[in-house]
């Protein structure tokens, strides 16, 4: 008998270091979120800070994984009439997608668009996901011009909605 | 064909040993060194170094050598052994530093569950060689980030190379165990190394981080190399390891 236990232990130790990750990241994300807070920092071509902007509560992210074949899902959101003044690619690139990924790993969280008769995804914006955890998520957002340099710094702090 | 008959062969073994009088069972686990080739992506280094020549202080500076830890589990009966090992390897980071102080950085993770299968010759008191044939496993990422000058490491699409390619792939190993006993414990030394064979290094993840984005592997050229391929660059390449450590019996039947 106690070898059998062995056997199990071990297999089930060594099973779990090969878990499906982007499974794992996507399921750690899904369910609604609070965005508490956007911050903008606009840059300076010398990389010194331009401005800074921040707005708070600023409404919900709604993240349904649904499609664990592909490993994406869909989202609806609901932004509070205070953040109608706020403008960035960001929240561009966010309002006019309809499918969310996180990269394995949970590094990158991607929005964009999926076109079921052709199966086509196409990407509006992948930012870094700089915190990532059960209850808190953060997205960074950044915006380059043409020749490169850093034009801005955008982001958003959301908690897990209970 | 091939792999049928491994896992026939390990199907077989395990049946046998666990219903056995004389088996043994070990804990091992040690530190590792690896080496892992992957020609297309230096060809993709020195094009990425010569394209941005001008701009860089210090060249990316890809060294394919990872340090890691292996752990597993060992079933031994009679002369005939069986392994479950989890070798886990990481490069040392390549980093290619700007004129205005902004980071480019590169960084293989890999992962991979052996299953060796062979023989022992040699009595287990005295130093005894064991060569095996494995079934495996294997996990690789490439982790590509920007890092600015305030620090920030971005992941995203605000760069063209930033990101988290990932590849799994099943290959075929053969390696060498030397095992010198010490007390009940045995130091052993393992060398493997993968028979050549090719595989997407991309996946199919999902459209913006794998198949379409596996282009940048290739050289950087001429944009016709970079539009030829869409569907992932199919990379031949290998990994080799040498550990070290110790095993410890766990559990262990009178010998017949």
């Amino acid at each position: 008998m106690k070898k059998y236990l062995i056997f199990t232990a071990l297999f089930v130790l060594l099973s779990s270091c090969f878990k499906n990750e982007p499974t794992k990241e996507m399921t750690k994300a899904a369910g609604p979120w609070e965005i508490e807070e956007a911050q903008l920092i606009t840059y300076n071509l010398d990389g010194s800070i331009s401005s800074t902007q921040s707005a708070e509560n600023i409404g919900f992210l709604h993240l349904y994984y649904n499609d664990k074949f592909l490993n994406q899902g869909t989202f609806n959101q609901t932004l509070n009439k205070s953040f109608s003044q706020w403008n960035s690619n960001f929240k561009k690139s966010c309002t006019t997608s309809s499918i969310w990924w996180i990269s394995v790993h949970g590094k990158t969280f991607g929005f964009g668009t999926f076109d079921p008769s052709t199966s086509f995804v196409g990407t509006n914006k992948i930012v870094t996901l700089s915190k990532f955890t059960k209850n808190k998520m953060e997205l960074v957002s950044i915006e380059k011009d043409a020749q490169e340099n850093l034009l801005s710094m955008e982001t958003w702090k959301l908690k897990r909605y209970k | 064909m091939k792999v049928k008959l491994i896992v026939l062969s390990i199907t077989c073994f395990l049946f046998k040993a666990i219903n056995a009088q004389n088996l043994q069972i070990d804990l091992l686990g040690g530190a590792s060194a690896s080496h892992i080739g992957f020609k297309g992506f230096n060809e993709f280094v020195e094009s990425y170094n010569s394209q941005n020549a001008n701009i860089l202080k210090s060249k990316l500076n890809h060294k394919p050598l990872g340090f890691g830890y292996q752990v597993g589990m060992g079933i031994q009966y009679s002369i005939m052994f069986m392994n479950f090992t989890y070798l886990t390897t990481s490069t040392v980071p390549a980093v290619a530093e700007f004129n205005n102080g902004e980071k480019r950085v590169y960084q293989f993770k890999t992962k991979t569950l052996d299953i060796p299968f062979g023989f022992t010759i040699g009595k287990p008191q005295k130093t005894n060689i064991q060569p095996y044939f494995a079934m495996a496993f294997h996990n690789t990422n490439l982790t590509s980030y920007f890092q600015y000058t305030n620090g920030f490491k971005s992941y995203g699409n605000d760069t063209r190379y930033s990101g988290v390619w990932t590849s799994w792939k099943f290959p075929l190993k053969y390696g060498v165990r030397i095992l010198q006993p010490i007390g009940k414990a045995s130091l052993y030394l393992d060398f493997n190394s993968m028979f050549n064979s090719k595989t997407y290094l991309g996946g199919s993840f999902d459209e913006s981080n794998s198949a379409t984005d596996s282009r940048y592997f290739v050289k950087i050229s001429t944009q016709a190399d970079v539009d030829a391929i869409t569907d992932g660059l199919k990379e031949i390449y290998n990994t080799r390891s040498l550990s070290i450590g110790l095993t410890l019996p766990l559990f262990k039947t009178e010998i017949d």
